[in-house]
């Protein structure tokens, strides 16, 4: 397991009084909380801090942490310096930092306190691309989930899956399979809830099934309509533009969004783009088109 | 070979619904705090007249979530309906 600096991902100074570490942890909880975030990698952010905050707000803990951190730092200070490779009777610094985290969360850490038996679902979180969506995709999930054993230790044990995730399911959209969670200790077998994420998409907006594509048009193309390449989910097709009323106008294309029944729509909007350059000549069609407008003003 | 029988043996299932009971159960919460979410407006069951209501996945979504603020960041409920409130606006404009 990889070192991690609890300071820097609290942002912290290693000085920092506990006061500090406790109002750092809230404001980045309430940022990076996968519910409500809207950073990318929340998720993975929120986990890292939980674990950064469960070691720095309790005093021992943290000073076993600091312990350690200077006698790492002092350590390879001294092998850069005599140029020694570390010996292998002395155990990695990753293996020390793994037996440091298994010794601390292996201590029956309590998150919910319940009196009920544990519960036997796995609810979880994926995320898919929106081209994963559409195609469906077929992914293993490593998935954790709280068991009590016959001691009433509360262990993490992990579950290893391979799952198809069915085509054309929406962003926050949960699926179930049933039998698939973990087990309980009278050896039941729960049910597995997945919540689905969709990735933001470099191209393509989404609004449950339908998707929404921005293009830029030159002004003779809205004028004149024609032919255009559009990407859609299912690959770029040739669009016969119409000659646009309004610039705000936009062309729907039927069951070009996600599938389903029935299958969400691609809506194409599109916004002015001017070219790089105009030249001399260029201009004096736009001087023409001026005029022409203004002797013609009152058709509009 | 094993792996891919097994996958397409295992039924997915888009729409269910979970009654009250199974919900406290999968979640590991009490029924008297799903019974004031409700009554925070923040989630509706599927038929509000039952006296043991059910939820579908947009419900069971939104009292996860719930549930998730209230402990992970400590909101009260009527912070938690605030929140939630304010997301949904989010989204909204966000909206092509």
């Amino acid at each position: 397991m990889d070192y991690k600096d609890y300071y820097k991902i609290m942002g912290l100074d290693k000085s920092a009084s506990q006061d500090e570490i406790k109002r750092s942890y809230r404001k980045l909880a309430r940022k990076y909380h996968p519910d409500v975030s809207q950073e990318a990698g929340a998720e993975e952010k929120f986990k890292a801090l939980g674990e950064a905050y469960e070691i720095l707000k309790n005093p021992e803990k943290r000073a076993e942490y600091d312990a350690l951190s200077l006698h790492w730092q002092q350590q390879s200070q001294a092998s850069s310096q005599h140029n020694q490779q570390t010996s292998g009777n002395n155990p990695s610094r990753e293996q020390q930092f793994e037996d440091f985290i298994n010794r601390v969360f292996g201590q029956g850490r309590t998150q919910h306190s319940s009196d009920f038996e544990s519960p036997s679902d796995i609810h979880a979180r994926v995320q898919i691309s929106l081209e994963d969506s559409y195609h469906g995709l077929e992914k293993t999930l490593q998935l954790n989930y709280p068991f009590v054993n016959a001691n009433g230790q509360r262990i993490d044990k992990r579950k290893t899956i391979k799952i198809k995730i069915p085509k054309g399911v929406t962003d926050k959209q949960q699926i179930r399979l049933k039998g698939q969670g973990g087990t309980s200790q009278q050896g039941q077998p729960g049910d597995l809830y997945l919540e689905i994420h969709l990735l933001p998409h470099p191209i393509f907006k989404l609004e449950h099934k339908d998707v929404h594509v921005f293009i830029d048009l030159f002004p003779w193309e809205v004028v004149l309509g024609g032919e255009k390449v559009v990407p859609t989910l299912g690959g770029s097709v040739k669009v016969t533009l119409p000659q646009l009323k309004e610039i705000k106008q936009r062309l729907r294309l039927k069951s070009r969004g996600l599938p389903g029944a029935p299958p969400g729509d691609q809506y194409i909007h599109f916004s002015l783009a001017l070219p790089k350059s105009i030249s001399p000549d260029a201009k004096k069609l736009y001087q023409q088109l001026a005029s022409e407008h203004q002797t013609n003003s009152n058709t509009y | 070979m094993h792996d891919k029988d097994k996958t397409h043996e295992m039924r997915v299932e888009e729409h269910f619904i979970l009654s009250i009971n199974e919900v406290c159960h999968s979640l590991g919460i009490e029924k008297q705090w799903i019974i004031e979410v409700i009554e925070e407006g923040i989630v509706s069951p599927v038929d509000v007249k039952k006296s043991q209501p059910d939820f579908d996945q947009q419900a069971i979504t939104r009292l996860k979530t719930s549930l998730s603020l209230h402990r992970d960041l400590g909101v009260n409920l009527s912070g938690i309906a605030l929140a939630l409130d304010l997301l949904d606006e989010i989204e909204r404009l966000k909206r092509p």
